[in-house]
């Protein structure tokens, strides 16, 4: 069995290719590049969540000097609408809103004081309009619909056996209701970017997002233009997390350049990017869970509501990941699920880093907590007694059978802090330790955009360029693509360039879903001895020797097993004696989806984790101590990049368990900004430990898994099961708020 | 008098007539100098961090009335190595690496003080710089690297 601690993978951290240009200040954010010369853009935003717009006075503001153009719905060629699922999303709303926030009008002045001044001369007109503001209710039929097919954006059941039967047959139920929170992305860097319209009648678009092809795709919709015309440059950025998964800046972007034909440039403030980006879906969860008197798990029963806000954006995906996630790894008899996904005018909600799936392992890993402790037995065994064979998918698909629940699950179970947690010296503290369990699937579901393409090439530099349509948001897409591509070709990874988040190179379909590491090993893997065999037979030309007598190598093509101390020819001389002869190829990469005929993911991993937190009975407040976790997610080709995500991903994971909270009331946040919207700092971070299962399976050959999302998924049920453990109360909504905790201590009955 | 300010050693007048332009403008639009960020506008994250008259402050909080006669270093003004860089990167003290620039000037500054902190007290000093990617861990084995004997129980020590 080869596992690696976190130890044994810190020593094998190798310095990521970005180290330099990110820790001196250089130039590389989208945000930082626009040309000096570029008009500033800036947009005019409803504070009506819902109305009727009546007239828009654009003459006060197109009267300021300095503001060359000033653009609404009219203005927009093509499509006036955005969204992967539906193109529902304005780029500038026509005669209604739907949420605070939408955009009503855009200006491009000459600097940001003058676009500033333009807005706010703006005169916009909107007839407020009935509010849908409780999901509860929006589909209530004496309820606003806000999209002509209603407020259902998104419905899904799934039924197998006799659920009242199998209910009958228990010895021991758990029902409630689990709420979750309005998380929010807060990636570092604030979305922005800029367009410039080239000579030729293209156009280019820097802006960060998780898919430059569907960018441009989105955008040649939009502008009615073909897609050939627009070039997309997508990464790097500070953060995403889902957060820019869908379009920002760039539609508007685009069209001011268009329109005044010089580049433009807009980066929203922190407060503008809170009242318009997307956030994790808020969902209401009923569970009914129940067990035999020996604690083997018979019936199930779900039924999800979920909130996606004004527009579908990512909410049907969202909704049937959280479906498909709700019976975790575990084995039941019966299940009867249900779930709804509804508009309403809460803001918006879209791709999060957990995506639909950890709303339910939160509320599955709760009744799996409370059912052991009915049953009396410990929640590990309690689990691994109730594990589903590994090759059955939850829906009844067929799986690659690569998770392994019951690895992980012995794994933590052995961990110290399970066993022994440290007990508290004063009684105004007590200390709870919590277990979780989940499996995770890789990629999107059947049919889903899971193929893609890659290629390897010798620059004119003497670079080999890695070049595939993913990005680079700071989760170690180009480490990972420099380490693979290095032991591939047995070169140095100084000798590798990895060139991301271009629409020009081969699209690989989204970098979501945690596929990416898996889908640039893959397509390295295919291409490398291609592109290996070429350049020692061109070498092997070049040098007038036999290309068996060859290696690559650092710098260069080496004589086998000569032991110089440098390369015959260094892989620039090569690329020189080329001229424009250079050896690429393009491979495609295949998707990973099951046979069966269910729309559902193939690919499913592993992870188990412990957290200890420390509550103050007099505050309310949780410090949670310490994570630990396992995760069976393959080989680990950067270890660096690896542990950064366990460690990331693990405090997100804190922040939506026990920290960021986003209270709104009709259709209104109650923070715009950092002061008040909290997410983790350093010194709430706990000690993070982890171990990574590296073998999963001997006749696995998919190679390694990402680790991006399965890390804060199983944290957050960890961590809200260590406070229901400390508390001995039910917890049941997320965030765990002090005062959720002082309600918890209050002798019963006293209100 | 409105005056200069001193931006890595290059006087650069000040507008009088423009006395609440943020230092984080002054830097990133006029002087293109965008090594600070924008992260949040209202001092919370800390990405925007320089040193003003040597101690890190944050820019978008700085008005330009304040600079007349001051001294702003960005982190274009600092050396490009250092060992609080070296530490950042062999311990995966970044990933998105937008709230780098902002740790790296503030840790500069307590690296030059003396008595040096403890990595303890750095880490409470450090609560002003949000980064949302790492969880806070390679930053804090920076830290520990950087700032003492390598405290113990930090698993990955």
């Amino acid at each position: 069995m080869t596992t690696r601690s976190l130890a044994e993978l810190r020593r094998a951290f190798a310095e990521r290719p970005d180290a330099n240009w990110k820790l001196t200040g250089g130039k590389g954010f989208l945000t930082d590049l626009a040309p000096a010369d570029a008009l500033v853009g800036r947009v005019w935003r409803s504070s009506v969540a819902h109305g009727r717009i009546r007239s828009i006075d654009t003459r006060a503001a197109a009267a300021i000097p300095g503001v060359v153009r000033i653009v609404t719905a009219a203005d927009v060629p093509g499509v006036n609408g955005f969204g992967h699922y539906a193109a529902d999303q304005p780029v500038l709303c026509s005669d209604r809103v739907r949420m605070i926030g939408d955009p009503v009008a855009a200006v491009a002045a000459v600097n940001a004081d003058i676009a500033a001044q333009a807005i706010a001369a703006l005169k916009v007109d909107i007839d407020p309009m009935p509010l849908v503001i409780n999901p509860e209710t929006a589909l209530g039929s004496d309820t606003i619909a806000l999209h002509p097919q209603g407020n259902l954006c998104h419905e899904k059941r799934y039924e197998r056996g006799d659920i009242e039967t199998a209910f009958a047959s228990c010895a021991f139920c758990v029902e409630d209701t689990y709420y979750t929170g309005r998380q929010l992305h807060i990636a570092m860097e604030v979305e922005g970017g800029y367009a410039v319209p080239e000579a030729d009648g293209t156009f280019s678009v820097y802006a960060g997002s998780h898919f430059p092809h569907g960018d441009q795709a989105a955008l040649a919709a939009i502008m009615a233009m073909e897609p050939s015309r627009i070039r997309v440059t997508a990464s790097p950025m500070g953060g995403s997390f889902g957060g820019r998964d869908t379009l920002s800046v760039q539609p508007l972007l685009l069209l001011l350049s268009q329109l005044t034909g010089r580049p433009v440039k807009m980066q929203r403030s922190r407060a503008e990017s809170i009242m318009c980006g997307d956030t994790r879906h808020p969902f209401r969860i009923r569970m009914r869970t129940g067990c035999d008197g020996a604690g083997r798990l018979i019936a199930h029963q779900v039924d999800m509501l979920a909130d996606t806000g004004a527009y579908t954006t990512s909410g049907p995906e969202v909704l049937e990941t959280s479906l498909e996630n709700a019976q975790g790894p575990y084995d039941f008899a019966a299940v009867a699920l249900s779930g709804r996904m509804v508009f309403t005018n809460n803001g918006n909600a879209g791709a999060f880093r957990g995506f639909g799936a950890v709303q339910a392992q939160f509320a599955l890993e709760r009744q799996i907590e409370r059912l052991a402790a009915l049953v009396d037995m410990p929640s590990a065994r309690f689990r691994s007694n109730n594990l589903r064979p590994i090759a059955e998918g939850s829906l009844g698909q067929v799986t690659t059978g690569a998770q392994h629940p019951a690895r992980v699950l012995d794994a933590i179970a052995a961990y110290p802090l399970h066993s022994r947690l440290p007990e508290v010296s004063e009684t105004r503290y007590v200390r709870g330790v919590g277990l979780s369990l989940i499996t995770k699937g890789e990629g999107f579901g059947k049919g889903g955009p899971n193929a893609g393409g890659l290629s390897m090439s010798l620059a004119p530099t003497g670079k080999i360029v890695v070049a595939i349509g993913v990005v680079e948001m700071g989760q170690g897409a180009t480490a990972v693509g420099a380490e693979a591509a290095a032991k591939a070709l047995g070169v140095a990874q100084t000798d590798i360039t990895v060139q991301l988040g271009l629409s020009r190179d081969p699209s690989a379909g989204p970098s979501a879903a945690s596929r990416v590491t898996g889908v640039v090993y893959r397509g390295i893997r295919t291409a490398a001895p291609l592109l290996s065999n070429d350049l020692l037979r061109l070498a092997a030309r070049h040098l007038n020797r036999r290309a068996d007598e060859l290696e690559l190598g650092r710098a260069g093509i080496w004589e086998k097993g000569a032991g110089r101390n440098q390369p015959l020819l260094s892989f620039s001389k090569l690329a020189g004696s080329l001229g424009e002869a250079l050896p690429s190829h393009q491979v495609e990469i295949a998707a990973v989806e099951t046979p069966s005929q269910i729309k559902s993911h193939s690919d499913f991993n592993a992870a188990s984790a412990v957290a200890s937190v420390l509550i103050d009975r007099c505050t309310g407040a949780i410090k949670v101590e310490h994570i630990a976790m396992v995760a069976a997610c393959g080989p680990v080709i950067s270890p660096i990049g690896f542990v950064g995500q366990v460690e990331g991903g693990a405090v997100m994971g804190l922040g939506m368990a026990v920290l960021e909270f986003l209270p709104q009331d009709q259709g209104k946040y109650f923070f715009r900004n950092l002061d008040g919207y909290m997410v983790p700092s350093l010194i709430d971070a706990p000690v993070v430990d982890l171990i990574a299962i590296e073998d999963i399976d001997a006749s696995d050959d998919l190679g390694p898994r990402g680790i991006g999302e399965i890390s804060l998924n199983v944290t957050v049920p960890a961590i809200a099961n260590a406070v229901a453990n400390a508390l001995n109360a039910p917890v049941v909504r997320l965030p765990i708020r002090p005062a959720d905790v002082l309600a918890a201590l209050r002798p019963k009955g006293e209100a | 008098m409105s005056g200069e300010v001193t931006i890595n050693g290059i006087n650069v007048a000040l507008d009088a007539g423009r006395p609440t332009r943020r230092l984080l403008d002054i830097l990133r639009e006029d002087l293109q100098l965008t090594g600070a960020k924008h992260g949040c506008g209202v001092g919370r994250c800390g990405a925007c961090t320089v040193l003003l008259d040597g101690a890190p402050v944050q820019s978008c909080l700085v008005f330009s009335a304040k600079l007349a006669g001051r001294n702003v270093t960005t982190i274009e003004g600092t050396p490009e190595t250092s060992p609080t860089r070296s530490v950042l990167a062999a311990e995966g003290g970044f990933q998105c690496g937008y709230c780098a620039p902002g740790f790296v000037m503030s840790l500069e500054y307590w690296a030059s003080q003396s008595p040096r902190p403890s990595p303890a007290e750095v880490e409470r000093m450090l609560a002003g710089h949000l980064c949302r990617c790492t969880g806070y861990a390679g930053i804090r084995r920076a830290l520990a690297a950087l700032f003492g004997p390598s405290s113990k129980g930090l698993p990955g020590q």
